[in-house]
């Protein structure tokens, strides 16, 4: 089971000021029903009471929490659908922050980036690549081409202060390389992710949700280690913070594995020392799963199960309020 | 365009005048203690209308709206989209375009013969379809601007950004030559071409036009060569893009025809001259007529899910009319 949206699932604490609502309505309920009840069976009252409170709580916290498990995209299962596509196009958006500069992997976060992609492009002659590079800001500083000369040419140039926009905004940059995909190509569509997933603003997760409904596969890097490691500023001096503490820079790789999984995808780490190998047959993966006999796989979303069993819980719920229990409430 | 997934759910919609009938009208429904208010066999009593009234109400609206709103995310609300896709390799073209100061030389509208080229390649890039289109600039040096890509919004951006004097004063045609046959020596497409525009002689740069010609058209490319320009001398104004300094003359030379001549016929193509605006349009015309290749598209038809967005607002009117009844209306059930 996997969710579109997982995002939206923090939403079920919502319920919790619901039921909350509901407690205060059932106490100020047995307490009115008390005053009022003197004239009947009071008893039978609060126990009617009870039950019919109980059942309608129940079954209306039921509806909510299915809406929202809806709300989520929930999905399960796989179908084929025809789709009689050729070679890939490939989308490498790199992360071009100071933060890349850090030497946890040799000789630099950035630079061993940089020497990935220019393997992963000898080893897929026949694809054609593009090149995101974002910051604060996302840049495309090249078209989706076949000229490898023009990749090798651009990756040459990349630098941090190729953007001037301090930051790191992984959902531009997400957003930016789903652009990039000119329309009327009949390719398959792939982005490669490299960066070290700290995502100071935007909402990668919602740039991720355009490129699973577009069926666009993000495979993503992480670069970096977990133990981090200084970074240094362009005079050579290790960049401290207020209190004079070195700033060490750690890899984020939640992030970028939350990315890869909602997009069907997976995630490497940059020090891998089989990670050409990886990213290629991943990519390639991708092509030959889709290729099978014209048919791709895509995920069966379940939603309509979730809204259709909310619907009943509601029905249940506004039932059991309306309908008169032992001709008495 | 819109379609709906199940449209037969909604059908449920028919349930919810009974549902509303039931759940507000009914006298017998359950839920409330009833105490007679009014005289026997007259009217009832009945609140004045207050502002919790009216907001209960309005809440009994908000939860109707809401369920319909659920039925029809049930249906399955999709937005359609048709693309046409081709299933062929187009051809590859690269535009080397001459930015060499006489380039500013006025004998072509609007302002001069570069501002004239843009326009024409402009108009030539977006008549082509599924062909990978490159730019390469020169002047003193040559350099890639846009390699052969299908994202034409881009490379008409760049061609728009370009200006005369910015790779240096000088034509180095061979060079120009020389970079646009490298950006096509890996293209797998069935067909690839150069099309050359300058006005000048080559001045400038480390390889002979006729040298790069000869070595492009062993790789299989061909060259077109257009030569602009009337001939006449004609006053040139320029902006240097370094100093902003403008400079003011008056070209006396014309573009070496035979060269341009060889080069073509080096480079298996042809020559044009093109000596005003409509002659320069009509040679890229021709170009563009003459350099097709078979294309095979198809229709694909792409489906979004747009469930989210009815399924939000039918929950958030849901709860909406449970807050009103709940903390306004004070509701116990």
């Amino acid at each position: 089971m996997t969710f579109g949206s997982p995002g939206i699932l923090w939403a079920l604490a919502g319920l919790l000021p619901v039921i909350l609502v509901q407690l205060r309505a059932y106490f100020k309920g047995r307490r009115d029903l008390a005053v009022l009840g003197r004239q009947w069976n009071r008893d039978a009252v609060q126990t009617l009471f009870l039950v019919k409170w109980f059942f309608s709580v129940l079954t209306f916290d039921l509806f909510v929490a299915l809406s929202i498990f809806a709300l989520s995209d929930v999905t399960w299962g796989e179908r084929p659908v025809v789709e009689d596509r050729d070679n890939l196009d490939v989308v490498v958006a790199l992360d071009i922050s100071r933060s890349m500069l850090a030497d946890d992997v040799e000789p630099s976060r950035l630079s061993r980036s940089l020497a990935v992609i220019r393997s992963v492009s000898r080893e897929l002659p026949a694809a054609r690549f593009a090149l995101v590079a974002f910051k604060g800001e996302a840049v495309m500083l090249l078209p989706l081409t076949e000229d490898l000369n023009a990749l090798e040419a651009v990756l040459d140039g990349v630098s941090p202060q190729l953007i001037s926009t301090p930051g790191t905004d992984l959902e531009r940059g997400l957003a930016r390389a789903i652009d990039t995909f000119p329309a009327g190509t009949n390719a398959h569509h792939a982005i490669l992710l490299i960066s070290d997933g700290e995502s100071l603003s935007g909402s990668p997760a919602r740039a991720a949700i355009t490129a699973r409904s577009l069926g666009i596969p993000v495979l993503t890097i992480v670069a970096g280690t977990l133990d981090g490691a200084t970074l240094s500023a362009d005079d050579g001096s290790i960049i401290t913070d207020d209190e004079g503490r070195p700033v060490i820079s750690h890899a984020m790789p939640a992030v970028l594995e939350g990315i890869a999984e909602s997009t069907l995808s997976v995630s490497v780490r940059l020090n891998d020392l089989e990670i050409v190998g990886v990213v290629v047959d991943n990519l390639l993966g991708h092509v030959e799963r889709r290729e099978a006999s014209g048919f791709r796989l895509v995920p069966v979303s379940r939603y309509p199960l979730f809204i259709g069993a909310a619907l009943i819980a509601l029905a249940l719920s506004l039932a059991i309020r309306i309908i008169r229990w032992q001709d008495m409430f | 365009m819109w379609v709906l997934d199940r449209p037969a759910m909604l059908l449920l919609l028919f349930l919810l005048p009974p549902a509303v009938y039931v759940r507000h009208f009914w006298k017998g429904r359950g839920g409330k203690l009833v105490f007679p208010f009014g005289s026997w066999g007259g009217d009832g009593f009945r609140p004045p209308p207050t502002i919790v009234t009216l907001l209960v109400g309005l809440g009994a609206v908000a939860f109707w709206v809401g369920v319909s709103f659920l039925i029809v995310a049930l249906a399955g609300p999709q937005r359609v989209t048709r693309e046409q896709v081709y299933i062929t390799r187009g051809m590859d073209i690269v535009i080397a375009l001459d930015q060499s100061p006489t380039m500013a030389a006025r004998d072509f509208q609007p302002a001069n013969r570069f501002e004239a080229a843009k326009e024409v390649i402009s108009d030539f890039v977006v008549s082509r379809e599924n062909d990978p289109i490159g730019l390469v600039g020169f002047g003193k040096e040559a350099s890639l601007r846009v390699p052969p890509t299908l994202d034409y919004p881009h490379l008409l951006n760049v061609l728009d950004s370009m200006r005369i004097l910015e790779l240096g004063d000088g034509t180095a045609i061979g060079m120009g030559l020389a970079v646009a046959a490298l950006h096509l020596s890996q293209s797998t497409a069935p067909r690839r071409v150069i099309i050359l525009i300058t006005d000048g002689v080559n001045n400038a740069g480390e390889i002979l036009p006729e040298t790069a010609a000869q070595a492009a058209g062993s790789m299989g490319i061909q060259v077109y060569v257009i030569g602009i320009g009337s001939g006449a001398p004609v006053e040139i104004e320029v902006t240097d893009p370094d100093t902003g300094q403008t400079l003011r003359g008056t070209v006396e030379d014309g573009f070496d025809e035979e060269l341009l001549r060889g080069v073509a016929a080096a480079g298996d193509g042809a020559y044009f001259y093109a000596g005003t605006n409509g002659a320069l349009g009509a040679v890229f015309e021709a170009i563009d007529t003459v350099e097709r290749v078979e294309q095979r598209s198809l229709l694909r038809v792409q489906q979004l899910p747009r469930f989210q967005l009815f399924l939000l607002i039918g929950l958030c009117c849901i709860l909406l009319d449970f807050v009103i009844r709940r903390i306004l209306a004070q509701e116990v059930l």
